[in-house]
């Protein structure tokens, strides 16, 4: 094979690239490219075996019990039964559905979700418009849920070292322990949970407390959340978090802060990001983003400006910011510091950079915002925050509030925040010394998800009672005495506050599937709360602060999701002595490779690693998928000699069935070592390396099994998100990573149309035109195209999408979303690695520009759902056809699996069932499918349908209420309700009121390979950056 | 001669035997394997002996009484055992049966379990019909269920293949009428039923669709 030519002159030949095997032009990528899918995949490596291909598609295989086929009489089909209520439910009809609201909580944030129910059964989350995190928008875990709540492998019931037993049991085995823990106050009982921000659960949690006086509470989380409440502390005395008003904001620095996909709150604020991202306002009003990571994520790809940093040296750009804002006349509060000692050009950052973005800020006074990520120190946050004060954000785009984690707390509600990994530092001295009789973990996983070097699982045996409560099978649930059954979040009862202080309550779609309790209902039974089941706890609580009218408030409340009682606090400024001494502790930027360890997009800090949806979705960057890997930017990878591996033909006769091998490293550090698939990714910092938390999970379902590398067990508690003093050594051994980024490509085309405001406001009509980009003779027809086939696109509702790149910042919901509302099967990684992914909503992600700092696009790409489809022109048998309102549809019936509508596909957006991906499902896994949709079977070709039994319902609704026209807005697909950014409307292109009817007649409107005379009905809406003039001229 | 001269005909039998055989199981496919042998008349046994044509037929109850979400969705519904008890809570004995048979749903109710009733009309799962879309667009019970309000067994009357929608989506005038008659089963139009037809369809608006997705999705 060739090596990578990563000549610069070859980057500038190419408007946009995916890889950078595209990127060099090698004949691998041309040959990997033009096959639909990849040659020699039949002799893919043997690493992957068949079996364990297997063992992931049919999860629960054992469970599945023969359904349905009770005799078959003659060749009529098999007798089916009706089986209809005894009483039937209120409202309820069947085959449609229901929806309720609910709440989802995950590491202490809520959001407001509402629930799709078929007959009682959860099938789709979607967001709660009303709920201020989520304003109708969902992240992908949320959409992930669902296949949690079904998956087989859930425990379901309590056990005792592996032996499964009975509650009862438990009780009978916990209350002598607990009673004798009442007599000596509770000393020797811990309690470990994650981050919580439930009233009710908090006020169980208070009683237990002060039942057991000396027993302590541990907060950890993975993932931390802590240093900006640390920040703010330092500033306000109040353990609060900085609330941002994105739509506010018209100049934003980002210092490693990734708002719009990992950091808290980043639905809304995708949202409120894309509504200032109107390039139609002007170069005024339309918000710049500048950014500086050390490593790209989402918010990255968003950038106007990106500068590479490593991360150590985020803070002291932050202060070389604060130096240049004081040098042009800022008055900044005292940071503990002398702001002149600081040079000003910090660590790759040049002055002039520097100097364009002080001025920008300082020109924009109370509509900027300076942020700073969850994974830099305290004293970053604080300095970030003091800036925000100073420029007079704070009250306009930046809000601080107390943070509902700590507000809920009746004896410390505004004290200091809690240190998570102090706190489970403690725990295991404790536990090492023999000082803990009883350990309860309450759905958590500190033995997997905690640094190396505490071995807290390794401890947890110490205790002479303990017990994990959760929902499957894991590391710390090995090694307590009890494994307790937890329930879902849609089988239980719940509330929990958001950051600006709305509360939520979470009720049950579904009665718990198995024999499991909730958190607070364990801990109630443990400790003698007055209530012991979960509805009791919430209703009780709330019952306890509300007046008069408590039932039918109740009852609104839970029809609303939303409790219209109290509110968050504000917490204000107080003095900066505090932040002198944080500022001081920032330590020096590092020198050297650096390595970081932060929490996968997907997996979060391991928590979702056993669901399947989340391990074959594409990682929003690189574009992995069922493994994480050691990511190093192009230069560091050629020093690091694995950028050439494509060389060792000779050596380990690899093939193009190899293509998607990559060489493994050692990675030494902290005394700690780990093999790892080592990545180039474009973007990184110099000597800069990032390892995914949450893969490599030792105790999982056998989705999670053999996924990815333990990064954990490099972790130092000393320094959990940043080491140095790393070493990597190349191996001799591949490792197959799938990837999807070189799958269904397009060739290079232009299809991803950006540039620069500058350039939009020159000429609006030019900006994103086919003259200008794709010049080509007229469109001409083959055949008439009046008299062909009897439809009139110009008459009645004609459905079409359109697409705002702009506002797209490539998160991958709509991909999950997709997934659930339409039974699309997940294949593996065996599958994946041979192209056969089944995704029917792909986010192509591609570079532009400079290899080692390009920028990011985005483009959703489905199917166009063209007018003049070339898959119906070459399908045998009709089973893919148009329908009268413009859809191309699939039908899977006629199907016969020739693949020709694929092969001549040129947005290949078609998806084929290589196998039967669906019959292998459990009772349970077949109750979380969409009855409306069908479920396909092997060899059925099946494709993006613009959820067309979503536009059926809603015609049969309106058609049923006498009217013959479908409101704008009435109906929209699972892609576009899921968008936290709202980038994906819907509708009547035929009706010029629509919304997509006047984004079509928009300017930034193009449609894709024009020149094929295709009539796409998708269309997008070219993507325009707002960079800084003055720093357009410097470079 | 080695062959008698017969043996000259036996390309020619060969041939006629087997285009005929050919041919036979063609039509044999055609004939047994469609829906209208193998689905109409489909009549199983059904767990209580429950009489339509006494319930609809000769007591006059509307269809709606108990397949009371025919308007609102996708599905009549088969009716919840409650609605049963609604007047079997006082008519313990049948003129026919006894009290056996009515007995059952008490202890059905009583146990708290499902009756389990064998389903007649089944579509393919990948075929997708909405009973409200039709019948409120008057379409009756009728066209597709036959006179149930004649049937003491339920049997299958219409094989519910697709080119047997297809046959009504195409020309639906003579199958649609005033919407007050959907459920009297017995109602013949007073004349021309297309052209009677034709006016209710201008009147509730009826477009009936033959895209794929109309009914596959």
């Amino acid at each position: 094979m060739s090596p990578l030519n990563l000549d610069p002159k070859n980057a500038a030949s190419k408007a946009s690239w995916k890889s950078l095997e595209e990127l060099s032009g090698s004949p691998e990528f041309k040959d990997f490219a033009e096959h639909e899918f990849p040659a020699g995949a039949d002799t893919m490596g043997a690493d992957i075996s068949r079996r364990r291909f297997m063992q992931v598609m049919g999860a629960g295989l054992a469970f599945a019990g023969v359904t349905g086929l009770s005799g078959c009489k003659g060749i009529r089909r098999p007798e089916q039964h009706i089986l209809p209520y005894n009483n039937m439910p209120e409202s309820l009809v069947p085959g449609v559905p229901q929806f309720y609201a609910t709440t989802h909580s995950l590491a202490g944030e809520a959001v407001g979700l509402i629930v799709e129910s078929h007959e009682g059964r959860p099938t789709k989350v979607e967001g709660n418009p009303a709920h201020p995190a989520s304003r109708g928008g969902t992240s992908k875990q949320h959409q992930a849920t669902i296949l949690d709540l079904y998956n087989p492998e859930r425990l379901k019931t309590p056990s005792k070292g592996g032996s499964d037993t009975t509650w009862d049991a438990f009780w009978n085995d916990a209350n002598p322990v607990f009673a004798k823990l009442r007599d000596n106050g509770g000393e020797g009982l811990r309690f470990l949970s994650g981050a919580s921000a439930s009233p009710s659960f908090r006020a169980v949690r208070d009683h237990a407390m002060a039942a057991f006086p000396k027993a302590r509470w541990t907060t950890y989380e993975a993932l931390p959340r802590d240093n900006a409440q640390n920040g703010l502390y330092a500033l306000t005395g109040k353990a609060a978090e900085p609330l941002y008003h994105f739509e506010k904001a018209v100049r934003i620095a980002a210092f490693d802060c990734d708002f719009l996909e990992s950091e808290p709150n980043s639905l809304a604020h995708s949202r409120d990001f894309a509504a200032g991202r109107n390039p139609d306002k002007g170069a005024e009003s339309m918000n710049r983003l500048y950014v500086i990571e050390p490593a790209f994520s989402v918010t990255g790809g968003s950038a106007d400006h990106r500068l590479r940093v490593k991360a150590s040296a985020v803070p002291h750009a932050l202060l070389a910011l604060a130096r240049e804002l004081q040098s042009q006349g800022l008055s900044i509060p005292d940071l503990g510091v002398s702001l002149n000692s600081i040079p000003r050009n910090a660590e790759g950052i040049s002055s002039a950079w520097m100097k364009a973005l002080a001025e920008d800020l300082l020109s924009h006074r109370g509509k900027s915002v300076v942020t700073v990520g969850q994974y830099q120190p305290a004293g970053a946050h604080a300095v970030a925050q003091a800036l925000n004060l100073a420029l007079g954000n704070v009250g306009s785009t930046v809000e601080w509030k107390v943070s509902p984690v700590h507000a809920l707390s009746a004896t410390n509600p505004a004290g200091a925040p809690e240190n998570g990994l102090a706190a489970l530092r403690e725990l295991a001295a404790d536990l090492d010394a023999g000082r803990v009789t009883a350990l309860v973990v309450l759905d958590a996983n500190p033995a997997y998800a905690s640094p190396a070097d505490l071995a807290f699982g390794a401890k947890i045996s110490k205790a002479a009672f303990s017990a994990t409560l959760v929902s499957e099978a894991n590391e710390t649930s090995a090694v307590t005495t009890w494994q307790l059954p937890l329930s879902h979040f849609l089988e239980t009862w719940g509330d929990a506050v958001a950051l600006d202080g709305t509360t939520s309550l979470a009720q049950p779609l579904i009665a718990p599937l198995y024999d499991t309790l909730d958190a607070s209902e364990v801990l109630a039974k443990l400790t003698g709360y007055a209530q012991t089941s979960a509805h009791d706890i919430v209703r009780a609580h709330w019952a306890s602060r509300s007046g008069l009218g408590f039932d039918a408030q109740w009852r609104k409340w839970l029809h609303d999701g939303i409790v219209t009682l109290g509110g968050g606090a504000d917490a204000a400024y107080v003095g900066t002595a505090p932040v002198g001494s944080l500022v001081r502790a920032l330590p020096a930027a590092g020198q050297g490779l650096e390595l970081m360890f932060r929490g996968d997009a997907r997996l979060l800090d391991g928590r979702f690693a056993n669901n399947a949806w989340l391990q074959e979705l594409p990682d929003p960057v690189t574009k992995l998928t069922w493994d994480n890997a050691l990511l190093v930017g192009p230069a560091l990878g050629k020093t690091l000699g694995i950028s050439d591996f494509l060389l060792n033909e000779e050596a380990t006769g690899t093939t193009l069935a190899d293509y998607r091998k990559r060489p493994m490293v050692r990675v030494t550090v902290n005394g700690a070592s780990l093999e790892v698939a080592a990545w180039i990714l474009p973007g990184m910092a110099d000597d800069a390396a990032l390892l995914h938390l949450g893969f490599g999970r030792v105790q999982v379902g056998t989705v999670g099994d053999e996924a990815g590398f333990n990064a954990f067990t490099l972790v130092s508690s000393k320094s959990p998100y940043l080491a140095s003093g790393v070493k990597v050594e190349k191996l001799d051994r591949l490792y197959a990573l799938a990837c999807t980024q070189d799958h269904w490509s397009l060739m290079g085309r232009p299809i991803v149309r950006t540039g620069d405001l500058e350039e939009y406001l020159k000429d609006p009509q030019e900006y994103a035109s086919e003259d200008k980009w794709n010049k080509h003779p007229p469109e001409k027809s083959l055949w008439d195209e009046k008299v062909r086939g009897t439809y009139d696109f110009s008459k009645g509702m004609q459905w079409g999408m359109v697409i705002d790149l702009n506002s797209c910042t490539g998160c991958n919901a709509c991909m999950i979303a997709c997934q659930a509302e339409n039974n699309i099967p997940t294949v593996g990684k065996e599958q994946v690695l041979r192209g056969r992914d089944m995704h029917w909503l792909r986010l192509d992600r591609y570079f532009t520009g400079n290899v080692e700092d390009p920028q990011l696009e985005f483009q959703p790409m489905t199917c166009q759902q063209c007018e003049n489809a070339p898959c119906e022109e070459v399908c045998p048998v009709g089973a893919t056809v148009h329908s009268h309102d413009g859809l191309n549809d699939m039908v899977y019936n006629r199907c016969i699996g020739t693949r020709y509508c694929s092969n001549n596909c040129p947005f290949k957006v078609r998806r084929f069932n290589f196998f039967n991906y669906n019959n292998k499902h459990t009772e349970t896994e077949q109750m979380r499918m969409n009855p409306d949709v069908t479920v396909r079977f092997r060899g059925v070709m099946e494709k993006c349908t613009y959820c067309v039994q979503r536009v059926q319902k809603a015609r049969i609704e309106a058609k049923n209420a006498g009217s013959e026209r479908i409101a704008d807005g009435a109906i929209t697909p699972a892609c576009g309700q899921s968008c936290p950014s709202q980038s994906i409307v819907f509708g009547d292109i035929n009706d010029p009121e629509s919304r997509v009817a006047k984004l079509k007649a928009h300017p930034r409107n193009y449609g894709l390979l024009k020149e094929l005379n295709l009539k796409p009905r998708t269309s997008y809406l070219a993507r325009v950056r707002n960079p800084n003039p003055a720093l357009a001229l410097q470079a | 001669m080695v062959f008698p001269k017969w043996t000259n005909k036996i390309p020619l039998v060969l041939l006629v035997s087997v285009v005929s055989l050919l041919c036979f199981a063609v039509f044999a496919f055609a004939y047994w394997g469609s829906p209208k042998h193998y689905f109409v008349g489909y009549q199983p046994v059904q767990p209580i002996a429950f009489s339509h044509k006494l319930h609809a037929g000769e007591l006059g109850m509307d269809c709606r009484y108990c397949h009371y979400n025919v308007e609102k969705g996708r599905h009549a519904g088969v009716p919840p055992t409650e609605t049963c008890l609604n007047c079997h809570k006082l008519i313990k004995s049948g003129s026919k049966t006894g009290t056996a048979e009515i007995q059952k749903i008490v202890d059905a109710h009583e146990a708290g379990m499902p009756v389990e009733w064998v389903r007649i009309h089944k579509l393919a799962d990948f075929a997708y019909f909405d009973h409200s879309a039709h019948v409120n667009k008057g379409v009756s019970c009728v066209e597709c269920h036959g006179r149930v309000d004649q049937m003491t067994e339920v049997r299958a009357e219409k094989p519910l293949s697709m080119s047997w929608c297809l046959d009504c989506h195409r020309n639906p005038a003579p199958h649609v009428r005033d919407r007050s008659k959907i459920t009297d089963l017995a109602w013949t139009p007073d004349g021309d039923a297309a052209e009677l037809g034709r006016e209710f369809m201008k009147m509730y608006n009826v477009q009936p669709r033959t895209d794929c997705s109309a009914c596959h999705r």
